[in-house]
This record gives structure tokens, C-alpha cells and sequence, in this order.
């Protein structure tokens, strides 16, 4: 199976608002993949019915050929917009949490990754600057072997060297045969480590190409047509 | 997984709960020399201005009742800081971890009933600790109250040197108390943990306001139906006392009595638990 992640027909309602409409898609292994688009179209819902969080109202997911339940989430590695951990914690405590519950994690690789980042393992959670503590969080996300990572608008709201910093570590550490979905409207810091890009709008796919064959087709980068396409 | 889920969440109480412990012991210790001090100035204060003495009386009177005040304040600080921790490892920003571990979603549950009674139970022992320090050494002019440790004596000879208690009742009277008690716990957590969970699925805002009436509608509904079993249950008990020419031993009456309240309890809690597990695997929406 070359696919790791598969959806039909996937529909999540709020209330009146229609958030995924009929979403069909299909992400290939071994990929770095952008999921684009604005605020509201869809993104995070999305990212949240595949990580577990979100029951659809209507339709199916399937994660390396299963539905979603606690065994997909040994293999998917979730980042979420907000702060997840437990913010009493020490910094070590958050790596002995992912060490007891995900397998694949590789504390070493986690150690390293803090070591040069030059924090303090003995420094609680809640004390960390935002952008330190979106750096743990993506260290402990990253230091997982996993088979999907799911990463929701990763270098929002952070500073353009804490960008490039992050977005190193996910070229750097994923594995050849995962899938790395980046959720984000910051298109054109995520251009450059995309194979894929999807563009998603009021709830529904509109857009999946690879990002050489629209250089090659249109002549334009992903960011140039992001702002064609979703034209206010 | 249960396992480490238990370790956690244990450790996450207390950090809260802990402290909590030893400061009501620490304020029954510290309302109990301000006892001390009301009865040696009570005993003093004729030799004082009376304008003096009324400030001091009226300044220990408003310190010993605010101890008082805190000391029951405390139940309360140790059941909101359990709930608080299930609302926000499940339903705030910590719910992103918690739902995306490859854990069950019973697991979750169970590991937050574990160690939330297992710490109700803590601050319940450290709550009587508390009590019986204030009763023996803050109750009389004497450094101890002896007439309280006699208090205590009493009804420990009267349990054990008892001629009515048969062997089989002293070992059926504490299984059951304990049984009474932790299934009890178990069932007032749970229906607390479903009306929080049911409270979140059913409000867009004001999510605790919504919570508390859940509480109160659940318990409504529980207490409905206990009453209506517990009814059944008399007149079948009743009628076969009436129905046989032997009348049961009062301890025969206890332990069915006891016997009845931990069924009931127990089978409450399985509702309560299984409701929830439902709503959190079917129903999950974290927004």
C-alpha cells in the first residue's frame, strides 16, 4: 500500500457552518506536504478528525489502512496549534511522558535536539517563552519515528529564525518512507520543503498537485498561486 | 498503559493535593493554640481595660472562625482541584495530548477514577487526622482533652469488647464499611466526571455552568430510580419478615441494609462509567 492516509467523503458540520464538505483524499508515503489554506477553510478540523480529536459527521478515514482508534495513534505524531503539555511539568518529564506512551520515541534524539537548543531540562514548562515552548513540543513531535505527522500550523505566531529553525528540524528528521502533513497560510516559508501541496476552501479540497509539476505547468511558485486562487 | 496513565494523573494531584493535606493538619495544629490562647485569655482578661479586652476577645473569636471557615473550605479545594484536573487534562488545551495517546479511551477513565480516589481517600485520612489533633489537644484548658481521648476509648472497647458481635460480625461489619466507602467514592467521582463530560458535549459556552446542571439533572434522575428500587427492595424485605414467624437479628438487618447500598453504588458507577466511555469514544469534540 503506497497510501497512508485515505479519506472519503469525510463532512463535519458546526451548528450551521458546514466545516468539511465531501473531502476525498489520498496522501502517498514518503511526502512533506503542505494542507493551504485561509483562516476557517478547513484546515484544523481536518488535521483533528485524523489525529482522533473530532468525530466526522459523515464519511471515512483511514490511517495505513485502518480506522482511526488508539492503535493509528501509536503511528501518528500530532502538533497542534496550542500548548498540549501539562504546564506544572519539568522539561525532562515531558520527554519520560512520550517515552512511557509512544514507542517510536527516541529520547537521544530528543536530548540532542534540546541540548542545542540550549534548554534546560530542569526548567518547568509553564516558564518557558512561547517560542521555547513551541520548540519542546515540536522536538517531542519530531523525535517520534513515526509513520504520519500531523502538523498543525507549526510556525505561526513565531519569529522568521525560530521559523527556519522548525522547519529544518521537520526536513531533517522525518523518516523516507513517512508523510508529513503541514497544515499553514504562511505559504511561502513552507514552499521550500514541499513535495505536495493541497489547497483546501470552505471545506472542501479544491487543489492537489506536486509543487515541481505546477512550477513546470503554470510557471508560478505555490505561494503566487495560493493568492491567485483564493483572491478576495 | 493503565499503569502509566495512573502514574501520571497521580502525580499530577499531588502536586495540588499534597500541599492541601498538610496544610489542614497544619491549621488544625494552628486553630488549636489559638484555642489555647482564647481559654488563657478568657482566664487573664479580668485584669485588662475592658475596651482592650473587647478588641482582643472579639480579634480571637473572627481568627478562630476563619479557621474554622478554612477547615471546611478545604473538602471543597480537594474535590474542585480532582474535578479541575479531569476537566483540564480532557476537555481544555491538555486534551490534544491526552485523546491523541495510543491509550483506550476506558483507560483514561479508569486512570482518572484511580487516582482521584485514591487522593479523595488521602485528604479524607489527613481531614480526620486534622479533626481528631483540634478534638484532643483544642477543645479543652489542659494541654489535652482527656475527656476526649476517653471519648474515643469508649467506643473502641464498646466495639470490641462487644457481647452481641459474633467473630463472623467483626469480620462482615469492616469488609462492608470498607466496600460502602469505596464504592461511595467511586460513584459520586463518576457522576461527577459524567456531568463534566456531559456539560462540555451539550454547551457551546458557559461549558461548568452547563456541567452543574448536568450534576443536578444525572443525580435527579439516580436518585429517582434508587428510590423506586429501594421501595421494591422494603416491601419484598418487609413482606417476607412479615411472612416468616422469626424475627431477623438486628446485624441481619444491617448487613442487608449495607449490602443494598453498595449494589446500588456499585451499579450507579458502571452506568456512570459506561455512559461516559460512550460519549468520549463516539462523541469526541474537542474544539
Amino acid at each position: 500500500m503506497s497510501e497512508i492516509l485515505v479519506c472519503n467523503e469525510l463532512e463535519k458540520n458546526y451548528s450551521c457552518v458546514k466545516a468539511l464538505n465531501g473531502v476525498d483524499l489520498k496522501l502517498e508515503k514518503g511526502k512533506i506536504i503542505g494542507l493551504l489554506g485561509p483562516n476557517g477553510s478547513g484546515k484544523t478540523t481536518f488535521i483533528k478528525i485524523v489525529a482522533g480529536l473530532l468525530k466526522a459527521d459523515k464519511g471515512e478515514v483511514l490511517i495505513d489502512g485502518e480506522a482511526v482508534s488508539e492503535k493509528t495513534k501509536a503511528y501518528v505524531s500530532y502538533l497542534p496549534e496550542k500548548n498540549y503539555l501539562d504546564d506544572t511539568m519539568k522539561v525532562y518529564e515531558t520527554l519520560d511522558l512520550f517515552s512511557d506512551f509512544y514507542q517510536d520515541f527516541d529520547k537521544e534524539v530528543a536530548l540532542k535536539m534540546l541540548e542545542n537548543l540550549d534548554i534546560d531540562l530542569n526548567r518547568k514548562y509553564k516558564n518557558l517563552s512561547k517560542g521555547m515552548k513551541e520548540k519542546v513540543q515540536l522536538v517531542l513531535v519530531m523525535s517520534r519515528k513515526a509513520k504520519l505527522y500531523l502538523l498543525d500550523e507549526p510556525i505561526g505566531g513565531v519569529d522568521p529564525a525560530t521559523r527556519d529553525y522548525i522547519l529544518n528540524t521537520i526536513v531533517s528528521n522525518y523518516a523516507p518512507d513517512s508523510t508529513v502533513l503541514i497544515s499553514t497560510h504562511l505559504i511561502a516559508d513552507v514552499e521550500k520543503v514541499l513535495d505536495e501541496f493541497i489547497f483546501i476552501k470552505n471545506g472542501e479540497i479544491v487543489m492537489q498537485s506536486g509543487v515541481d509539476s505546477l512550477r513546470e505547468e503554470k510557471g508560478v511558485s505555490v505561494d503566487e498561486y495560493f493568492r491567485e486562487v483564493f483572491k478576495c | 498503559m493503565l499503569g502509566k496513565l495512573i502514574k501520571y494523573d497521580f502525580k499530577a494531584l499531588k502536586k495540588t493535593l499534597l500541599p492541601l493535606c498538610f496544610g489542614v493538619v497544619a491549621l488544625s495544629v494552628f486553630t488549636s493554640f489559638i484555642m489555647k490562647l482564647f481559654y488563657w485569655f478568657e482566664e487573664s482578661s479580668k485584669n485588662l481595660e475592658d475596651a482592650l479586652n473587647a478588641v482582643l476577645g472579639t480579634a480571637l473569636t473572627i481568627l478562630i472562625g476563619f479557621c474554622f471557615l478554612a477547615l471546611a473550605a478545604a473538602a471543597f479545594i480537594a474535590w474542585f482541584l480532582i474535578l479541575s484536573r479531569y476537566y483540564k487534562n480532557l476537555f481544555k488545551d491538555e486534551g490534544y495530548l491526552t485523546f491523541t495517546l495510543p491509550v483506550k479511551t476506558g483507560n483514561i477513565l479508569l486512570s482518572k477514577l484511580i487516582s482521584s480516589g485514591v487522593w479523595a481517600l488521602i485528604t479524607g485520612v489527613f481531614a480526620i487526622i486534622g479533626i481528631f489533633v483540634f478534638l484532643i489537644f483544642g477543645t479543652s484548658r489542659a494541654f489535652v482533652n482527656t475527656d476526649a481521648l476517653k471519648f474515643f476509648g469508649d467506643i473502641w472497647n464498646a466495639y470490641w469488647h462487644n457481647s452481641v458481635l459474633t467473630v463472623a460480625d467483626y469480620i462482615i461489619i469492616p469488609v462492608e464499611t470498607v466496600f460502602v466507602i469505596l464504592c461511595s467514592i467511586a460513584q459520586n467521582i463518576l457522576l461527577l466526571f459524567l456531568a463534566i463530560t456531559l456539560g462540555n458535549q451539550i454547551a457551546k459556552k458557559h461549558k461548568i455552568f452547563a456541567s452543574v446542571g448536568m450534576y443536578f439533572a444525572v443525580n435527579t434522575i439516580a436518585s429517582t430510580i434508587i428510590s423506586a428500587v429501594l421501595i421494591i427492595v422494603s416491601f419484598c424485605f418487609f413482606d417476607s419478615i412479615i411472612d416468616s414467624s422469626v424475627t431477623p437479628e438486628p446485624t441481619t438487618v444491617f448487613y442487608t441494609y449495607m449490602l443494598v447500598v453498595i449494589v446500588i453504588s456499585a451499579l450507579l458507577s458502571l452506568a456512570y462509567f459506561f455512559i461516559n466511555k460512550a460519549i468520549l469514544k463516539n462523541h469526541l469534540n474537542l474544539e
